[in-house]
């Protein structure tokens, strides 16, 4: 198997094993503070004394739970308002089309930070508002694919015979929008994920959860960190595992792009 | 190749992360982001940090406070200075006691009620007018109708001063309403202001034009930025008093003060302990280690929460904070825990025969008697404070307390504690030094001032006897009376626990005593930067 797939592989299981044998060590304050690697703690402590690898098995799902779900909504939501658009066309097309040109208009980072503050920082609000910035652009797609089908000629005739909507887009928009809604999924989860933790490190996320830039928060907030030996350890383990993520996500959206 | 170009994406869009985050300690996030991306025009200003007279240029992390003005500066301590280094008034707070300011002298009569004051005769205004004794009669007199921020000239509901005579060219009389053993500091701690810049201002909030900074203290205001909070301050050489030590102050945004420090972009930090061994090993480093006036407390609004109107569930929370443990995690040691009788403990006055509330699980458990309860803990969104709320939320949950956190920027939880708006709330406040009667604002129900902390927003707190030693340790002549009355006022409020006092960080601050080594600290406040002294030549 090829190494970025056992690496995503490794955060799901490691994230359902310790979810499923009722891990909580991510949030068991011990007299241990800021340890370094050992036995005991293979990625050391935080200041708090909680075990860093603990912390990050149960981040990791956080992240990818939220990208997946954010990524989620933002395909049912981009797919729908896409089939919609392109199907029905007419006023209905200008209006959707003109709020996904706002939406696409506006800086999504600055946008995220508003909704962030405004809604707070909550997991659920999170997964909300990284789905209503990322939905735009699926429905452009979705939009354009749309279009070009329902211009062909099977689909004229098909509108003959009297075919109901729902048999047109399972039978004909659905195969052909698949794999392009699969990539797109890949691609959200990624974006989600980054921006997921620029939030958090910005300060921005749920202050208490353990995720990775959270955790990259809380320890680059530390007074001075690079100055003591503590960033060895409690910067880098989120920092490599965050970007070892990101970086498969995107080499498993490269590599679906490519098969497709 | 390509795997190779995705590492370096990759890599690019954590950088970028990095780059534009900041700690998020005094300011608003957003604020940091346009601070640390803008820093440094006042810097760009002033290259050569020396003058020609071979004083220094003083920098130091700052953000926006305010315009440093009694009207417009924020309550908290960084606002509170840079107006005081502006604006004099007639004392000053010294190393043990308050000191001549423009003041020469002041004598209080028999009675308690008439202040007799020698201003000095050759102090000016930063644009060049006389400051006279009109201008002090002008300014108690403003302040009866406008109210400053920091607003110590009313007390129990009543502005203190009844009128201010004239005696003679540079002397006059402040007669008050009432006997009192603070109003010495009220009134020498008042900032005067110029008559002829004031007197046409009717809404001194809303006033904003160039001269609304202009003191007579030893610096003047030549730059303020509100957007990037940068302040610059230049020695006033007309100054009538103690000359100004350096050449000028300025105030930068920085995203790291402990990187600026090494850089030498700030010229002082406040370091965590972790730190202390990498400069007290350096030689051209020095190290003051102070206690700090300032508090983490855990406010409980028992107007709003009926759980917590039972003295039996606050001593339950009280007991079940393990604040040693609050203290070696967050402070890494370097605090001390706080007398639930609100005086700190290297106060003269601080009593220690009271409760000490001493982690007890088992003890806080019998308290609650198996009662099943929940609050929201209102924090800021300071790293430490939402640690704080987090080691706290686990303390509580172990005694079987459920505690939702929610964390706020720090000026919308600030506003939180005026307006009631929360369950339980952290806070870490200061004002703790000098003179004990800041008992009378908080716990005493004397609406005295609008410091962030005052009776008002101790939510549905009252002991009658605590409201009565309040007013009569103000008012007793006899020092030793007093003492017993603040004594006993400490015992009463560890025993009703109003709030849950949890532990002082240490200061310490760290500075290169070749380049300016003029740092100073009172009696009543522990912060180098904040202290006017620590900017003039002392003799």
């Amino acid at each position: 198997m090829k190494i970025y797939r056992l690496y995503l592989l490794l955060i799901i299981v490691l994230f359902l094993t310790y979810t499923i044998f009722g891990g909580n060590v991510h949030r068991v304050v011990t007299n241990d503070s800021l340890a370094a690697p050992s036995l005991e703690h293979i990625l050391g402590t935080d200041d708090l004394g909680m075990d860093i690898f603990a912390q990050l098995c149960h981040g990791g799902g956080y992240s990818i739970l939220l990208g997946g779900l954010s990524a989620l909504f933002a395909v049912v939501l981009g797919t729908m308002v896409g089939v919609s658009s392109g199907y029905f066309g007419g006023a209905l097309d200008r209006v959707l089309m003109a709020i996904c040109d706002i939406i696409t208009g506006m800086p999504q980072m600055i946008l995220l930070i508003l909704f962030g503050a405004f809604l707070g920082a909550s997991y659920f609000s999170m997964v909300l508002v990284l789905a209503l910035l990322s939905w735009t652009q699926i429905a452009r797609m979705v939009r354009s694919r749309v279009i070009f089908i329902k211009n062909q000629n099977y689909m004229t005739y098909s509108n003959l015979f009297g075919t109901s909507f729902m048999t047109i887009l399972l039978k004909h928009f659905y195969p052909a929008l698949r794999e392009l809604l699969s990539l797109s999924f890949i691609k959200i989860m990624s974006r989600s994920i980054v921006m997921e933790a620029s939030l958090a490190y910005l300060g921005l996320g749920d202050p208490t959860s353990k995720s990775w830039g959270m955790m990259l928060n809380r320890a680059m907030a530390f007074p001075g960190i690079y100055f003591t030996p503590f960033w060895k350890w409690w910067v880098l383990s989120p920092l490599v595992a965050l970007m070892g993520l990101i970086l498969s996500l995107m080499i498993l959206s490269k590599e679906f792009e490519v098969v497709k | 190749m390509k795997k190779f170009k995705m590492v370096l994406i990759a890599v690019g869009i954590l950088l970028m992360a990095v780059g534009c985050s900041n700690k998020a300690q005094e300011v608003t996030q957003t604020d940091q982001l346009v601070a640390s991306e803008e820093a440094s025009t006042v810097q760009e200003t002033d290259q050569d940090k020396e003058s020609a007279e071979g004083r220094p240029v003083i920098r130091l992390a700052g953000s926006d406070t305010g315009i440093p003005n009694p009207f417009r500066h924020h309550t908290r301590g960084p606002g509170m200075s840079k107006m005081q280094i502006l604006y004099d008034s007639l004392l000053e707070s010294g190393a043990d006691d308050y000191v001549p300011w423009l003041a020469k002298s002041w004598r209080i009569d028999e009675s308690g009620l008439t202040y007799s004051f020698d201003l000095v005769n050759n102090a000016v205004w930063h644009d060049g007018e006389p400051l006279t004794v009109e201008d002090v009669i002008f300014t108690f007199d403003y302040y009866r109708e406008h109210t400053p921020v920091l607003n110590n000239l009313i007390v129990n509901g009543t502005y203190i001063v009844e009128s201010v005579e004239k005696t003679g060219d540079w002397t006059f009389d402040v007669k008050v309403n009432t006997h009192d053993n603070t109003y010495l500091s009220r009134l020498g701690g008042a900032r005067i202001l110029p008559k002829h810049i004031w007197q046409s201002v009717e809404d001194p909030i809303a006033y904003e034009a160039e001269d609304a900074a202009v003191g007579s203290g030893p610096y003047k205001m030549t730059y303020y930025d509100a957007v990037k909070g940068e302040y610059r301050y230049e020695a006033f050489d007309e100054y009538w008093g103690l000359k100004p030590a350096v050449e000028a102050i300025e105030w930068v945004p920085v995203s790291d003060s402990v990187l600026a420090f090494e850089n030498e972009e700030i010229d002082l930090i406040n370091i965590a302990p972790d730190l202390l061994a990498r400069y007290s090993s350096d030689a051209k480093y020095t190290i003051q280690n102070l206690p700090s006036y300032h508090s983490y407390r855990l406010m409980m609004n028992m107007d709003a929460v009926d759980a917590l109107k039972s003295v039996e569930v606050r001593k339950a929370l009280a007991y079940g904070i393990n604040r040693k443990s609050l203290i070696d995690k967050i402070a890494r040691g370097a605090a001390e825990i706080s007398s639930m009788g609100y005086v700190p403990s290297t106060s003269s006055w601080y009593n220690p025969n009271i409760e000490a509330y001493d982690y007890d699980m088992a003890k806080s458990k019998r308290l609650l008697e198996g009662k099943k309860l929940s609050f929201k803990l209102l924090t800021g969104n300071a790293p430490a404070e939402v640690k704080l709320a987090e080691l706290i939320r686990i303390d509580l949950e172990a005694i079987g307390v459920e505690v939702t956190i929610e964390s706020v920027e720090s000026k919308t939880r600030d506003q939180a504690v005026k307006k009631g708006n929360y369950e339980l709330l952290l806070i870490n406040s200061g004002g703790m030094g000098g003179d004990p009667d800041y008992l009378r604002s908080i716990y005493g129900n004397a609406s005295s001032n609008t410091a962030a902390l005052n009776a008002a927003t101790l939510k549905g707190y009252y002991n009658e006897e605590v409201s009565r030693l309040a007013t009569a340790q103000a008012t007793v002549k006899s020092g030793a009376e007093r003492k017993e009355m603040i004594f006993e006022m400490q015992k009463l409020i560890a025993e009703d626990v109003p709030m849950i006092m949890l532990y002082s960080n240490d200061d310490n601050f760290v500075y290169r005593q070749e380049y300016y080594d003029g740092w100073f600290a009172r009696f009543d406040h522990s912060k180098l930067d904040h202290n006017k002294l620590s900017y003039v030549v002392r003799e």
